[in-house]
């Protein structure tokens, strides 16, 4: 809706490696990137300064050689120190995702930026403090200036510069990657886990997203809470839907080596811890998921099965993404 | 609906131009009337109770429930304003998306919008709350969609606006501390309101309320509507305050048919030179 956001005097940001597999994806939402954007947004998603205290960024809880994900289960690394409701996602891909939040409640990348910038327990910035800082700034004046050449600096251009930047995040490059290529090859192990794996799983982590932009409830728990507003009502907090309760995004699973700990609250340390949920710990519930074999308690995996998957699964890791420097600030 | 705002928008810069190339000409001469072959619009939004008086904030008030509350914040979105006249004729007031608030100063809130058509129009279209292609990217900066003044009204876990926030205490037979809380929104709950011209043949559930609004070049036009606000809490949907307190995001169906219904009238219009 907004064509000011197509700006002359910018140069088109040349995606390097914007397909993923074999078949081409059609990016959701504003694709329009700029090299200028890209790199304001980068200055911001690293800034302490855009937080109240001056001492949390976008990337205190998404650390880019962590596919920018945390190593805790539920972060304390906010203004306020309160511990956090959920489990900091990876950023992977997302210009292929069609909403955001593990509830999916925020509709596109640029509304999301709002949600841990101003939440209390987050970034608690105040907007009015944001546009005066960056513009008692020569440097934010510059980068500013470049995206958004001849206008003020708006809230919309730091939402659409940190959504810019998030979009360049995109990891195409791993070893399950590069054996579609044919420039890696996988061993025995992986080959059995791949094909356990698209038996199993891959009907909810369906390449080559490794997800399929849809909620699910995994059997994690018996019932939820019916709390105002509360968080562990999943996908249900957003649509009021009860077949929604306990229904959470499906994580992409690319890079998931190091993105532990794992699911909505990271309750699972370990990759093993959550082949042995979906092997024998499935908890029934009114909306789990109904491709889950719920009569046995899960998939009885052998001890090997298991870990020929979580083989499988390292294939995902994608190291060219874990150390690019267009992602870091330094 | 898009296509016409990207006229008026295109139409306004024409304008523009012109008048900067009028004035570059005449440095000598006092500053020329930028709009003087247009219009001003200035409307005036009053919240009001059952007695036509302005709503104030921490006053007791009864509803038709029986039970008393007293606000502690008020605030609505109106958005895409069209004036229509009897021909068929429509402009759309650019940026149209206002933020109507009830303060301890003033239950008034007024926008003046310059640069309009002349015309005689017999009927005024608008929103309550925002549209849902303007809904969701809160990424703007048009008129108090700019997340830098909507003061609140964003959701930060259900991306969208906030068309009704509406809090307050309240006391019943059974409670005597009560509070509650109304955030309304989600694209379902948008309500569409046509005041003046055919208004029941359209939407039976309007109050015909009739508009003469005969907008002059070089003037400016007033037109006060007035909201009545305590209808939020009877009309059609009878609120039970005990049952009915907390409402957030889009699942208040009740009261969003409650501030679609009736909420409005045209109290007058007024010419000022």
């Amino acid at each position: 809706m907004d064509s000011s956001f197509e700006t002359p005097g910018t140069t088109p940001y040349a995606l390097r490696n914007n397909q993923l597999g074999p078949k081409r994806l059609e990016p959701i939402g504003e694709l329009l990137l700029t090299n200028e954007g890209v790199e304001f947004g980068r200055h911001l998603f690293f800034d302490v300064n855009l937080s109240s205290n001056k001492k949390v960024s976008c990337a205190t809880c998404h650390v880019p050689e962590l596919a920018f994900s945390d190593h805790v289960a539920l972060g304390r690394d906010g203004v306020s120190g309160n511990t956090l409701a959920r489990h900091s996602p990876a950023l992977v891909n997302l210009m292929w995702q069609d909403a955001f939040f593990w509830d999916g409640g925020a509709k596109n990348l640029e509304a999301q930026v709002l949600g841990p910038l101003t939440h209390v327990d987050e970034m608690d910035a105040e907007l009015t403090d944001i546009i005066e800082y960056l513009a008692a700034s020569d440097e934010y004046i510059k980068l500013h200036h470049a995206a958004f050449p001849d206008q003020d600096i708006k809230i919309k251009h730091v939402m659409q510069a940190i959504a810019q930047f998030e979009k360049t995040l995109i990891s195409s490059n791993s070893w399950y990657d590069q054996s579609l290529n044919g420039t890696f090859s996988l061993s025995q192990e992986e080959l059995k886990g791949q094909v356990l794996f698209n038996i199993n799983c891959s009907g909810c982590h369906s390449a080559p997203l490794f997800q399929d932009q849809s909620y699910h409830n995994n059997g994690l728990d018996a019932d939820f809470d019916y709390g105002f507003e509360d968080e562990r009502l999943g996908r249900n907090r957003i649509t009021n839907d009860p077949a929604d309760l306990g229904k959470y995004k499906t994580p992409s699973l690319r890079n998931i080596e190091v993105t532990a700990p794992y699911m909505h609250d990271g309750r699972f340390a370990t990759l093993e811890d959550v082949l042995n949920h979906y092997s024998e710990e499935l908890t029934a519930s009114t909306s789990i998921d109904k491709s889950l074999p719920i009569t046995t308690n899960g998939f009885q995996f052998s001890d090997e099965e298991k870990s020929d998957i979580i083989a499988f699964l390292k294939t995902l890791t994608d190291p060219s993404f874990l150390t690019n420097p267009n992602h870091r600030m330094n | 609906m898009k296509f016409l705002h990207s006229r008026v928008l295109a139409n306004t810069l024409i304008i523009a131009l012109g008048v900067f190339t009028l004035s570059c000409g005449n440095d000598e001469e006092p500053e020329p009337d930028t709009n003087s072959e247009k219009a001003t619009l200035r409307l005036r939004i009053e919240n009001i109770d059952n007695n036509d008086l302005p709503i104030e904030l921490n006053k007791d008030y009864i509803t038709e429930n029986g039970d008393t509350l007293q606000i502690t914040a008020l605030q609505y979105f109106l958005s895409n304003v069209v004036l229509m006249d009897d021909d068929g004729g429509m402009q759309i007031l650019p940026e149209s998306y206002y933020l109507i608030k009830t303060t301890s100063e003033s239950s008034e809130t007024i926008v003046e919008i310059s640069g309009l058509e002349t015309g005689n129009y017999t009927s005024i279209h608008f929103g309550f709350g925002v549209d849902s292609s303007a809904n969701h990217t809160s990424a703007t900066d048009e008129g108090d969609l700019d997340p830098l003044g909507a003061d609140g009204m964003i959701w930060n876990w259900d991306s969208g606006y906030k068309f009704l926030k509406l809090e307050g205490n309240f006391r019943t037979d059974t409670t005597t501390n009560g509070s509650f809380s109304f955030h309304v929104g989600g694209d379902a709950n948008y309500k569409a309101y046509k005041l003046g011209a055919e208004s029941e043949e359209h939407m039976e559930h309007m109050k015909t309320s009739s508009l003469n609004l005969s907008l002059e070049s070089g003037k400016t036009r007033e037109v006060h509507l007035k909201a009545s606000i305590l209808n939020i809490f009877d009309h059609p949907n009878l609120i039970d305050l005990d049952v009915t307190n907390q409402a957030h995001g889009s699942t208040a169906q009740n009261l969003a048919e409650n501030y679609g219904t009736d909420l409005f009238e045209v109290h007058h219009t007024l010419l000022e030179d």
